[in-house]
C-alpha cells in the first residue's frame, strides 16, 4: 500500500511463507551469517524479527560467528518500554550487515545506570549507547520550561557515558505530539509544546557539532510517518510503548542503518535499469522520441524524479552505473541526444547495455569498480530481474517497486541504502574518483545458475492461434516491436484479421504467466505455407521483457510439433536486418537452423526442444484441422509440465 | 458478524505466534495462568496482535475487565459486529 510505504517497509520483499523453517535450516549452517542477513532482508513483522533475534542469541551462546556481519554491542536506554524494540533492533541490524548484541537495563533505571561509573551499562564495553528518550523523559512539560535545561540533561548523559563507559551515544531528536495547545501559534509562542520541541531539536544538532556522538532524527522519522500514527496514547498508557508498535520495524530499521553506517556497511553504488525505470517505455521499440521523460507530463515526471534522485545521490558521492537489456548504441542515444534527459553519460561510471543476464552484468561492474557486491543497489521495475539478482547475488540490495512509477523515487529513498553519518569534501568527489565515463566492461563469466531461478518462477506458456480477442494486441506488437523482430514486417488490423481465417497460414499468439503474474502477450509468429511441405516464417517477434527465459525455444517447439501434425517437413526462416534488430542476428543459428543462402532451414524431423515450463495449448488449434486426414490430427492436446 | 469458532482459530494463531508455541489451544476458560509465557509483556503483544488481526480497539478499561479468553472472544465479537 502506497499510503503506508514506510511502516510496511515496502522496499523489502514480503517474507517467504516458510520463514520459520528456513531460519531453522540457516541455524545449522557452519557460517550462518549470510543466510541470516538474507532472511532479515524481508519486510518482517514483530514476530519474525523476534525469531531472528532469538536465533542470534542462540548462535552467540553456542559461540558461532556471524561473519561477515560486523559484531556490535549496543546499550539501549529509554524512558519507555523497550521490550518490543530490542528484538526488532537485533533482527533489523542483520539486514544492515551488523550482528547486534543489546545491553539493556530494567525499566525506569536508566538515569542511575548512566551516572554510576560501576553500572552494568558502563562496564559492558558498549560500542555505542542508544538514548531512546522522548519528550516525556525531559523537563519540557512545565509552562516555564526551557530547552536549555533539557539539553543540559542530555549533555550530562553523553558526558557520563563517554567518561565512564568509553562509548559513543546515539541521540534522538524529539517527535512533537499531535496535541496542539494554541493551534498554529504553537510554533511561535515560547513555552508552547511545539515551540519547545523545535528549539530543543535545533539546539541539540548544534551541541552535537564536533562531537563523535551520532544523531538519530526520530523527529524526521515520526513526521514522515505522521505524528498521529507515530504517537499512540492508548499504547503508552497500557504498556509505556514510546511510539506505536506498528512503527517498531521502521524505527529498528533506521537504527540498523546507523549501526551499518558506523561499521562502513552503507551502500556506495546505484545500478539503474533503463526501460521503464529511468524513462517510461522501451527505447528499442518506442524509439528516442517515444520514451516518456518530459517535464510537465505526468508519466514523464515520475521517471524524471528517479533521474533527479540518482543525480542528487551522485552529488553526495554515490557512484552511478547502468545495467540494461538493450542495444548499447540505442540506449546511449537517449543519454546523448534526448533533450529532456537529466542523466548523461558523464554521470555514469559503467554503462552495461547488452542482452546478458543482469546478475553477470552487475558482477562485472563490481569487479571493474573494485567495489564489493555488498556496496551495490540495483533498481529495476521488472520483478523477474529483481528476483534473479536477489537469488544469484544476495549481497546486492534490490528494492521492491510499487506499480506506480510516481513512487519509484520515494521508495528508493525510503530504503535508506546510502545512510551516512557525515558529509565531507571527499564524499563530494568520490563519484568522480570512480568515474570511468560510461565505460563498458567485459563479462568474464555467467554469475550463476539461471536455470534454477527460472524453474522457480512457475512459468506457464500459453499458445493460441490469432483470434479476434487478441487482435488489437497482435497488431500493436507487429507494428511496434523493433528489437526481437526477425523480419520487421508491419501489418494492418485488416491484414491480421484476414490471417485468422487463412488456411494457408499458421499463426501463434503467445502469453506467459509466472509467479509474479501475467506478462500478457509476449510473442507473435506467422508462418505461411510455401510449396509442399514448407512453412516460411514470415514473422517472429518477442517482447524483450521475457528475454533469456527460453520462450523462443518453447515457441520453436510449438512450431515443430504443429508442423509435424500438419505434414510439414521443414521450416524456413529469414533474418532481415532493420538497423534495430541486431540482437536476433543469430536467432536461427542458436535454434539449430542451417544456413541456406540468405535463409535458415530446419528439418522438423529433428528433435524438438525439451519443455522447460508448463505448456498450455488452446483447443482452437483443432478447428482448422477438420479437413485433414485423421492421422494428421493431434492425438491429444498435450500439456507438458517442466 | 464474526462467529466465535473462527475467532478462536485466529486467536490460536496469534497466541502461537507471540508465544512461539504451536501447541497452544485456547478455550473459553483459559487464563494467563494456564499458558506458559503469558506474562504482562506477552499480554501487551497479544493485545496488539488482536487489534491488528481483528481491526478492533480495546480500551484499557475494557482490557482490565477481561478475565479469561472467553471474555476476550465476546469483546472481539461485540466490537467487530
Amino acid at each position: 500500500m502506497i499510503s503506508n510505504l514506510f511502516e510496511t517497509l515496502a522496499w523489502l520483499p514480503r517474507p517467504p511463507a516458510e520463514f520459520k523453517q528456513r531460519l531453522g535450516e540457516a541455524m545449522a549452517f557452519d557460517a550462518p551469517g549470510p543466510a541470516l542477513r538474507a532472511l532479515a532482508t524481508h519486510a518482517l513483522d514483530a514476530a519474525n524479527l523476534r525469531r531472528l533475534s532469538a536465533a542470534v542469541a542462540q548462535l552467540a551462546a553456542r559461540g558461532i560467528s556471524l561473519a561477515p556481519l560486523a559484531p556490535f554491542r549496543l546499550g539501549v536506554l529509554g524512558n519507555g518500554t523497550l521490550d518490543l524494540i530490542v528484538p526488532a533492533l537485533v533482527g533489523s541490524a542483520l539486514r544492515h550487515g551488523v550482528a547486534l548484541e543489546c545491553v539493556t537495563v530494567p525499566y525506569g533505571l536508566y538515569p542511575r545506570e548512566i551516572l554510576d561509573p560501576q553500572s552494568a551499562i558502563n562496564r559492558a564495553g558498549c560500542d555505542a549507547v542508544l538514548l531512546a528518550l522522548d519528550a516525556r523523559a525531559l523537563p519540557l512539560q512545565a509552562a516555564d520550561a526551557s530547552p536549555a535545561q533539557a539539553l543540559d540533561m542530555i549533555d550530562s548523559f553523553r558526558d557520563n557515558l563517554r567518561r565512564h563507559g568509553g562509548t559513543t551515544c546515539i541521540v534522538q531528536t524529539l517527535a512533537s505530539f499531535p496535541e496542539a495547545l494554541f493551534g498554529s501559534a504553537d510554533r511561535r509562542i515560547a513555552g508552547a509544546p511545539r515551540h519547545l520541541v523545535d528549539a530543543f531539536n535545533r539546539d541539540l544538532v548544534a551541541r552535537l557539532e564536533g562531537s563523535p556522538d551520532i544523531l538519530f532524527d526520530v523527529a524526521g522519522l515520526a513526521e514522515t510517518v505522521g505524528l498521529a500514527r507515530w504517537h499512540c496514547p492508548a499504547q503508552w498508557n497500557v504498556a509505556k510503548l514510546p511510539f506505536a508498535d506498528a512503527c517498531v520495524p521502521l524505527y529498528a530499521d533506521h537504527v540498523g542503518r546507523l549501526l551499518g553506517a558506523m561499521r562502513g556497511k552503507s551502500r556506495r553504488c546505484l545500478v539503474l535499469d533503463l526501460d521503464n525505470t529511468v524513462w517510461g517505455g522501451v527505447i528499442g521499440d518506442d524509439g528516442l522520441e517515444g520514451i516518456e521523460i518530459a517535464e510537465g507530463h505526468a508519466v514523464g515526471e515520475a521517471f524524471r524524479a528517479v533521474q533527479r534522485l540518482a543525480l542528487d545521490l551522485r552529488g553526495r558521492g554515490i557512484v552511478l552505473a547502468v545495467s540494461s537489456k538493450n542495444d548499447d548504441a540505442v540506449a546511449r542515444r537517449a543519454f546523448r541526444d534526448h533533450p529532456e534527459m537529466l542523466l548523461r553519460e558523464n554521470h555514469l561510471a559503467v554503462f552495461q547495455a547488452n542482452w546478458n543476464d543482469k546478475a553477470s552484468n552487475i558482477k562485472a561492474i563490481a569487479e571493474e569498480l573494485s567495489l564489493g557486491l555488498d556496496s551495490f543497489v540495483f533498481l529495476d521495475d521488472n520483478p523477474v530481474e529483481r528476483g534473479i539478482v536477489r537469488q544469484i547475488l544476495p549481497e546486492v540490495a534490490v528494492p521492491e517497486l510499487p506499480d506506480d512509477p510516481a513512487y519509484y523515487a520515494r521508495t528508493l529513498a525510503a530504503a535508506g541504502y546510502f545512510e551516512s553519518l557525515a558529509f565531507s569534501e571527499e564524499d563530494r568527489r568520490r563519484a568522480d574518483f570512480y568515474q570511468r565515463n560510461a565505460e563498458r566492461v567485459a563479462l568474464k563469466q555467467s554469475a550463476g545458475d539461471l536455470g534454477a531461478y527460472y524453474a522457480s518462477l512457475g512459468m506457464e506458456i500459453h499458445f493460441a492461434p490469432f483470434d479476434a480477442v487478441g487482435r488489437a494486441r497482435i497488431v500493436q506488437l507487429i507494428n511496434k516491436s523493433n528489437q526481437f523482430n526477425l523480419t520487421t514486417r508491419r501489418y494492418s488490423e485488416a491484414e491480421v484479421a484476414a490471417l485468422e481465417e487463412d488456411r494457408e497460414a499458421f499463426t501463434l499468439q503467445v502469453r506467459l504467466t509466472d509467479v509474479f503474474g501475467d506478462n500478457g502477450m509476449i510473442s507473435v509468429v506467422i508462418c505461411r505455407t510455401a510449396g509442399s511441405g514448407t512453412w516460411v516464417i514470415d514473422t517472429w517477434l518477442m517482447s524483450c521483457r521475457v528475454l533469456g527465459r527460453s520462450v523462443e525455444q518453447m515457441v520453436l517447439r510449438e512450431l515443430v510439433l504443429a508442423a509435424r501434425r500438419r505434414g510439414i517437413d521443414r521450416l524456413v526462416g529469414r533474418y532481415i536486418p532493420s538497423g534495430r534488430n541486431a540482437m536476433v542476428a543469430d536467432h536461427y543459428a542458436a535454434l539449430g537452423f542451417s544456413r541456406d543462402g540468405d535463409a535458415w532451414v530446419l528439418d522438423v524431423a529433428s528433435p524438438e526442444p525439451a519443455p522447460t515450463m508448463k505448456i498450455v495449448r488452446s483447443p482452437a488449434f483443432d478447428g482448422p484441422l477438420e479437413g485433414l486426414p485423421l492421422e494428421a490430427r493431434p492425438l491429444e492436446n498435450q500439456a507438458t509440465a517442466a | 458478524m464474526l462467529n466465535s469458532d473462527s475467532v478462536y482459530e485466529r486467536l490460536n494463531r496469534i497466541f502461537r505466534d507471540v508465544l512461539d508455541d504451536d501447541a497452544i489451544v485456547l478455550r473459553a476458560e483459559t487464563t494467563a495462568a494456564d499458558v506458559e509465557g503469558w506474562d504482562s509483556m506477552a499480554n501487551v503483544q497479544l493485545m496488539l496482535g488482536v487489534e491488528q488481526e481483528f481491526g478492533v480497539h480495546l480500551s484499557a478499561g475494557q482490557m482490565q475487565a477481561l478475565h479469561n479468553v472467553g471474555d476476550l472472544v465476546t469483546a472481539i465479537v461485540r466490537r467487530a459486529a
